[in-house]
């Protein structure tokens, strides 16, 4: 009998095992860092492993047998069927900073079976997470883990997320924008994007969560294609076919054509802000790839990016590089706008590793991407493109209702602001965000007007809205974020038409508030300007 | 009192400065129809034209 339970205890009491960080020699057990040099397929992990550095790991803690959707799937379709026998289970690595063996009493590379009650200081250590597939190569499936930022405010990961993590009953937070790296079996790039981006979408907006041999499914499901497994790559018509029915209401903005007044740099700025992750196609070299921005920095010292026709600048002027997701490359990765800024010579096949880890930047730059596609919401009819270049001729002198507002300011607000719309100090950041979220930052803000504030939380507005936030330029120059200040805004309807008379909702300049109640039972689209007592400078939205 | 409406605030207290009338609403929007139809025209064009561009390229 007593056998019988120790037969049991073998088979379903899962054992872990804990590795010192430094000691890469261990994870050639999982297939990776085999060889003497870094060869193109380890190189995600290998960024992996230079993030985590940066973030101080010092402890990894190994979880065998464990399952992971995605390759449950791709075994599903793919692997179950070939005559080589591959694994069903996977490997889960756990990273941690802090030297968490010691604090657990452990030795490195001791098995041991996980009984810690010490959630906490666990979870204050933990850096994330990383599957390794048992597949032959290119085995980073399901990875979360903390970006590197270097410094706060010059930095920004949009798209980032909290995942709960169960280890043997302990949950943990990972904190990170989900990576996968393709198999180029079950999924190539195209459909790993799709993956990464559903796994942040379903955490964030719970919308459809996809594995990769499901995307490439779903995308063939009404355009003709070649055999799906093994995959051969899809077309911008199947990406677009699979995020329609992931939920979304895609839409591809070219490069090629380009208006005078639009920016593709912009039109990415403005979905990055609003949180949502932009598809990159980039074409070069003879090479077809797409890679999923996340984030952007900032630099509000530089001068302007570019001169614009009017003299009001955007936020998006600043920016000289993308945060992207390059499932060939590795997570958090900068893409620079322009390919000067390019500091790594070589792509592929090899790669020069030494520049690699100083560099940390893509080698293409955004010069290099052909076009952009934005997984926007169903109900976000107005773009970003639409809104900036309605928000501009509203803050025009010619404009009769702008004329008005600046004409009822009091004397300070209208000086204050005047000086800096002269000055071309003035700066737009436009993002759309959920009404519900705006209201909840607005009644926790403490240096916003209360008549301000009134208004805002008793509007009645649609569930998405595009908020244009005006700054002076010199506030957003400050070294803390909190210091950030916009002197007011303007709230657009994003279910209002492109064509539309009726885009804004409310603007909001220094001193005064201009109301419009489109619904008005008794006055229809009833407009009234009001005087704000106390009303400074306020912080900008961070999400 | 205000009478309830979607669209209709119940509990602002303040009195407006000055509300719009029908001719200012038309000024402003002609002013902003015709500023903006140019921009708009050109980006719905240039949408429109995006997929038809990019929409067969292979992506691997």
């Amino acid at each position: 009998m007593a056998s019988f339970f120790f037969g049991l205890r073998s088979l379903y009491m899962r054992q872990l095992r804990i590795i010192n960080f430094k000691d890469k020699a261990s994870l050639q057990e999982f297939g990776l860092y085999k060889g003497s040099s870094i060869n193109e397929f380890d190189v995600p992990f290998h960024n992996i492993l230079l993030t985590l550095e940066k973030n101080a790991c010092t402890d990894i803690i190994v979880e065998r047998n464990y399952i992971d959707k995605e390759y449950l799937d791709e075994y599903s379709f793919f692997y179950s069927t070939s005559f080589k026998n591959y694994g069903r289970f996977c490997t889960r690595l756990h990273f941690f900073h802090g030297n968490i063996a010691k604090h657990l009493g452990i030795n490195h590379d001791q098995d041991f079976i996980f009984t810690a009650s010490e959630k906490d200081s666990l979870q204050k250590s933990y850096l994330g997470f990383c599957v390794i597939r048992p597949t032959d190569r290119n085995r980073i499936s399901h990875t979360v883990i903390k970006p590197h930022i270097d410094n706060p405010r010059d930095v920004f990961i949009k798209s980032q997320s909290n995942y709960l993590v169960n280890l043997n009953g302990t949950c943990l937070t990972a904190t990170g924008m989900p990576f996968m790296q393709q198999d180029s079996q079950a999924g190539l790039c195209a459909s790993t994007d799709l993956v990464m981006l559903s796994r942040y979408m379903h955490e964030v907006h719970k919308h459809r969560l996809c594995t990769s041999p499901e995307v490439t499914l779903i995308a063939n499901k009404f355009l003709g294609s070649d055999r799906s497994f093994p995959n051969r790559g899809l077309t911008i018509y199947h990406m677009l076919s699979a995020l329609s029915e992931m939920g979304y209401s895609p839409v591809v903005y070219s490069r090629v054509g380009v208006p005078a007044s639009v920016n593709l740099e912009d039109i990415v700025y403005y979905y990055l802000e609003s949180a949502l992750p932009v598809i990159l196609f980039i074409q070069a070299r003879g090479c077809s790839h797409v890679c999923l921005a996340i984030g952007h920095d900032f630099k509000p010292n530089l001068p302007p990016r570019i001169t614009r026709k009017s003299n009001i600048l955007r936020n998006s002027d600043f920016i000289r590089h993308f945060i992207v997701h390059d499932d060939e490359l590795g997570p958090y990765l900068h893409l620079p706008l322009l390919a000067k800024d390019i500091k790594t010579a070589n792509f592929f096949p090899k790669f020069d590793s030494s520049v690699f880890r100083s560099s940390y930047t893509h080698p293409w730059s955004f010069e290099n991407v052909q076009a952009a596609i934005v997984p926007v919401h169903r109900k976000v009819y107005l773009s970003g493109e639409e809104i900036e270049s309605n928000v501009e001729k509203i803050l025009s002198p010619l404009n009769h209702v702008f004329g008005l507002m600046v004409g009822n300011m009091q004397p300070d607000k209208k000086k204050l602001f005047e000086g800096v719309l002269s000055s071309g100090k003035l700066a737009l950041r436009s993002f759309f965000l959920k009404s519900n979220d705006y209201k909840k930052w607005i009644a926790d803000m403490p240096r916003v007007s209360a008549e301000i504030r009134e208004f805002y939380l008793n509007a009645e507005l649609p569930r998405f809205i595009w908020l244009t936030e005006m700054s002076d330029i010199d506030n957003l120059r400050k070294p803390n974020n909190k210091d950030h200040l916009i002197l007011g805004e303007i709230i657009s309807d994003s279910t209002a038409g492109a064509k539309s008379q009726y885009q804004f909702i409310s603007i909001h300049l220094p001193s005064v508030f201009l109301d419009r109640e489109l619904n008005n039972p008794t006055n229809p689209d009833h407009i009234a300007i009001y005087s704000i007592n106390n009303d400074d400078p306020y912080q900008a939205y961070i999400r | 009192m205000v009478e309830k409406g979607r669209g209709v605030k119940t509990t602002v207290s303040k009195k407006p400065i000055y509300e719009l009338t029908d001719d200012d609403k038309a000024k402003f929007c002609e002013y902003q129809t015709e500023a903006t139809r140019q921009d708009v025209e050109e980006i719905q064009e240039w949408k429109a034209k995006s997929l038809e561009r990019v929409g067969f390229l292979m992506i691997k």
